[in-house]
């Protein structure tokens, strides 16, 4: 599949899905009217990248700030993320939060809650 | 343009009341981020920290995306986009906390939605509303317009205090919905 590129807005993440080097980025505040727009593309992208089994996936969310619409399509992201390591793909994930903002880790990890995939929740060195 | 209105009196509302920006007409997207990038800009020359900063972004936020999506007073923009029409804006309280306020008309049966899950979620300790908030997040379905359901979760979540509202009757049968949500600056 051909790599997956959504230039970021004012507010929304630039999102990045690379079947080559494997990788997925989510960089920048999200605080779009409608996420559904943003992220649709990506959920949509995912079924295609793990189509072959076994194939892994290294995910770096660099986004502090989400609104609600956004935060409900990351965690359908999310749950999407936790079948596929359950199929068999090696996925892995390190979330980034600022160093002068420790209430967001506590966001990140209610967010990744339930996921027994590989995770890190790391502060950000500026 | 109708200027017989008393310039003074806004000026003594506002400095009475302590607010310091109000913005009144169709919420949009950029209006969002011109009014958010103005508010953070001057927290932050307040000295505010980022952690209060983002909180008070928050709230603004959903409250901004709430009078877009559901105010029964609309106009159309170019690209015959719908946006609704209200009123948003933040100021301080006399102990320092930041208050955000927004007021927009809607219809009375959103008026009754409103005021059903407020009052529930004013019932709610901090870790019960988390619990419902990631209940609805994880089973809750997004509409198309993109709404989560979970703005008013998460302003309460934000403000850790019940949130103030109320709702007056308006012509043509609507009822005008405000809140002020207080945000609180320590811990």
């Amino acid at each position: 599949m051909k790599k997956l590129h959504i230039e970021g807005t004012r507010y929304s993440p630039r999102i990045e899905l690379d079947p080559e080097t494997r990788t997925l980025l989510i960089e920048g505040d999200s605080y779009p009217e409608n996420a559904v727009d943003v992220y649709g593309p990506l959920i949509t992208a995912l079924d295609e990248y793990f189509e072959q089994p076994n194939t892994p996936l290294n995910i770096k969310m660099l986004s502090f700030f989400q609104n609600t619409s956004s935060s409900k399509m990351i965690t359908d992201m999310l749950a999407k993320l936790q079948r596929f390591f359950d199929q068999g793909h090696p996925v892995e994930l390190t979330w980034f939060y600022p160093s002068d903002d420790l209430e967001i880790k506590d966001t990140f990890e209610l967010f990744l809650e339930d996921a027994s995939f590989p995770y890190s929740i790391t502060q950000l060195e500026e | 343009m109708n200027t017989s209105f008393d310039v003074h009196a806004i000026y003594q509302l506002m400095h009475d009341s302590h607010i310091q920006f109000s913005y009144k007409g169709p919420i949009t997207q950029d209006v969002l981020i011109s009014l958010g990038d103005t508010i953070k800009e001057e927290l932050h020359r307040d000295d505010c920290d980022a952690k209060v900063i983002r909180r008070v972004f928050s709230v603004l936020v959903e409250a901004a995306h709430n009078i877009l999506k559901y105010s029964s007073e609309k106009t159309v923009l170019d690209k015959s986009k719908t946006v609704g029409i209200g009123l948003i804006g933040i100021g301080k309280t006399p102990e320092g906390c930041f208050v955000v306020f927004s007021g927009n008309f809607v219809s009375p049966t959103e008026a009754e939605d409103i005021k059903t899950r407020l009052d529930y979620i004013n019932t709610l300790s901090p870790s019960e509303l988390t619990r419902n908030y990631q209940q609805q997040m994880r089973q809750g379905t997004i509409s198309a317009n993109g709404s989560a359901g979970l703005g008013l979760y998460e302003v309460a979540r934000k403000s850790g205090r019940p949130i103030d509202y109320s709702f007056t009757p308006g012509p043509d049968g609507m009822m005008f919905f405000e809140m002020k949500i207080v945000v609180e600056v320590e811990d």
